[in-house]
């Protein structure tokens, strides 16, 4: 199963950059995204319908797990990796290109909200089996009515998601918009990928930053991190569940907060002064706990107290200062692409994101090992950390090292990446400034 | 007479590309199709 899983790994982390090639050479008479969109959202469909239902529960075994699994990644990375390249093409103004992000954190937090309360609350009672136990709680069973349904409901709503990015982008879906600056006007080559990866300095800094941060957030975010934080050291598993549901609102204040000052000061210096904040939001939790832990007990946490208060403070100000810099990254993979574009001459959104993509997957596959190496070295080798276990020292340091310090480390690796890293606010403007005449002396030459 | 305020284009001599709101809100949409399969995902993990 090992392998099994670590080979889907592999397959997904590599498609990226394969399907580069693909978006490099779709042009039709309805533009290149919304055909691809399209072609993903069928493709994902056809994996999604096969594994949650037409070849559900018939005794087909893992082969034909894969080969669906293997059909969704295609179909999803089509998808994903094509709308990667939208903010781009939607606008070069830079106190308007944070504000995408801004849009998407809001869909990201609503869309899944949603859908869990018609998952639970409409499909389940209707398609899925619930019972109640000899101790007076509920037991579900996901039936294969339950799952088919739900396939189907998530392929429909899926489908009106794509659409609607057809019908937004639309205006902007047309060749003009993807030609380059040079005029050979050569198809995309595998050497051009090495040249994007090797020449192209702030996507370098970009991917050890952005990486380094994921596969922190990754540990810190795993299952057996927050079991013992709040099941535990806090000992109430419920108080994550609200601080997540309670975070929504300031999330997308800080999303907002986040976009107005990357219009302000650019998004690279946004990205490092908001990992700077990170910083010391993160040491102030730490030391939080830290006096907590020796003097009153983290336990007090659970009940409503100054504890409590502190504790949610600043989560929400550590939380919110993430999102802060997240919006700055989203736009600046945007100012990525158009830097490649002034410095080779070639439009290849999808190889700069699809790049990065290759780099990020790799990486933060290694962050669930990195949690479960630490909880092994602190004696959870044939179990796992169950909410109720007696607190230890040991499993304190452990988790402020996987929940807040392995985020400090990956922000210092942010700190150092981006500090050789030029592409500014001033130097982003040079660079429109040059894509511009470019574009100007490439037309005049075609009109002559 | 109040002072008009410059436009980004104005201000760094350059012709930028802009959105219309609407165009980005449909964009945005994107996460009907990611996070309906996610969510899923994530809600069959953890029953209610």
């Amino acid at each position: 199963m090992g392998g099994l899983l670590t080979f889907t790994r592999i397959f997904d982390a590599i498609t990226d950059p394969l399907l580069a090639f693909l978006y490099d050479r779709v042009n039709t008479r309805w533009g290149k995204i919304r055909p691809l969109m399209l072609l993903g959202w069928a493709i994902q469909s056809l994996g999604i319908m096969a594994m949650f239902s037409w070849a559900a529960s018939k005794g087909f075994g893992i082969p034909m797990f894969l080969i669906t699994y293997m059909i969704y990644v295609i179909g999803y990375t089509i998808v994903n990796m094509t709308a990667q390249t939208l903010p781009a093409l939607l606008t070069n103004d830079p106190k308007q290109r944070p504000t995408v992000g801004v849009w998407q954190t809001v869909f990201n937090y609503l869309v899944p909200m949603a859908f869990t309360i018609i998952l639970n609350t409409v499909l389940l009672p209707k398609y899925g089996q619930i019972t109640v136990t000899e101790a007076g709680g509920y037991a579900v069973n996901y039936s294969q009515a339950y799952l088919t349904a739900a396939a189907a409901f998530t392929v429909i709503v899926s489908l009106v998601g794509v659409i609607l990015v057809c019908i937004g982008i639309s205006a902007y879906d047309k060749p003009e918009n993807f030609e380059g600056t040079n005029k050979s006007g050569e198809r995309l080559k595998w050497k051009d990928m090495w040249a994007v990866l090797s020449k192209n300095k702030p996507l370098q800094a970009y991917i050890i930053a952005a990486s380094s941060d994921k596969i922190a957030q990754q540990a810190g975010s795993a299952a057996i991190v927050g079991t013992m934080l709040s099941g535990i050291l806090i000992g109430n598993m419920t108080i994550a569940t609200y601080l997540s549901v309670g975070g929504m609102l300031p999330s997308i204040i800080f999303a907002i907060i986040g976009a107005r000052y990357c219009g302000k000061h650019g998004n690279k210096e946004s990205i490092v002064n908001w990992a700077k904040y990170c910083i010391y939001a993160n040491l102030a939790i730490i030391a939080f706990f830290t006096v907590t832990w020796y003097t009153v007990g983290t336990h007090t946490i659970a009940n409503l107290g100054l504890t409590m208060v502190l504790y949610i403070l600043l989560t929400l100000i550590c939380n919110g200062f993430m999102m802060a810099g997240t919006t700055a990254n989203t736009a600046f993979m945007a100012d990525i692409i158009d830097y490649e574009l002034d410095r080779s001459g070639k439009y290849i959104p999808a190889v700069v994101s699809g790049t990065y993509s290759l780099v990020d997957k790799i990486v933060s596959s290694f962050s669930a090992l990195i949690a479960t190496g630490c909880v092994a070295l602190i004696g959870y080798t044939n179990t796992m950390p169950q909410p109720g276990d007696t607190p230890t020292g040991a499993i304190f340091w452990v988790t402020m090292f996987l929940r807040y310090g392995l985020a400090i480390l990956g922000w210092l690796c942010t700190l150092w990446a981006m500090r050789t890293c030029n592409l500014g606010k001033a130097e982003m403007v040079e660079v429109q400034k040059r894509i511009a005449d470019k574009k100007a002396e490439a037309k005049a030459e075609m009109a002559e | 007479m109040a002072k008009e305020k410059l436009t980004q284009s104005e201000i760094d001599g350059v012709q930028y590309r802009r959105a219309k709101l609407w165009q980005i809100i449909l964009v945005a949409c994107n996460a009907l199709n990611g996070m309906a399969i996610y969510s899923p995902a994530s809600a069959s993990a953890s029953p209610p």
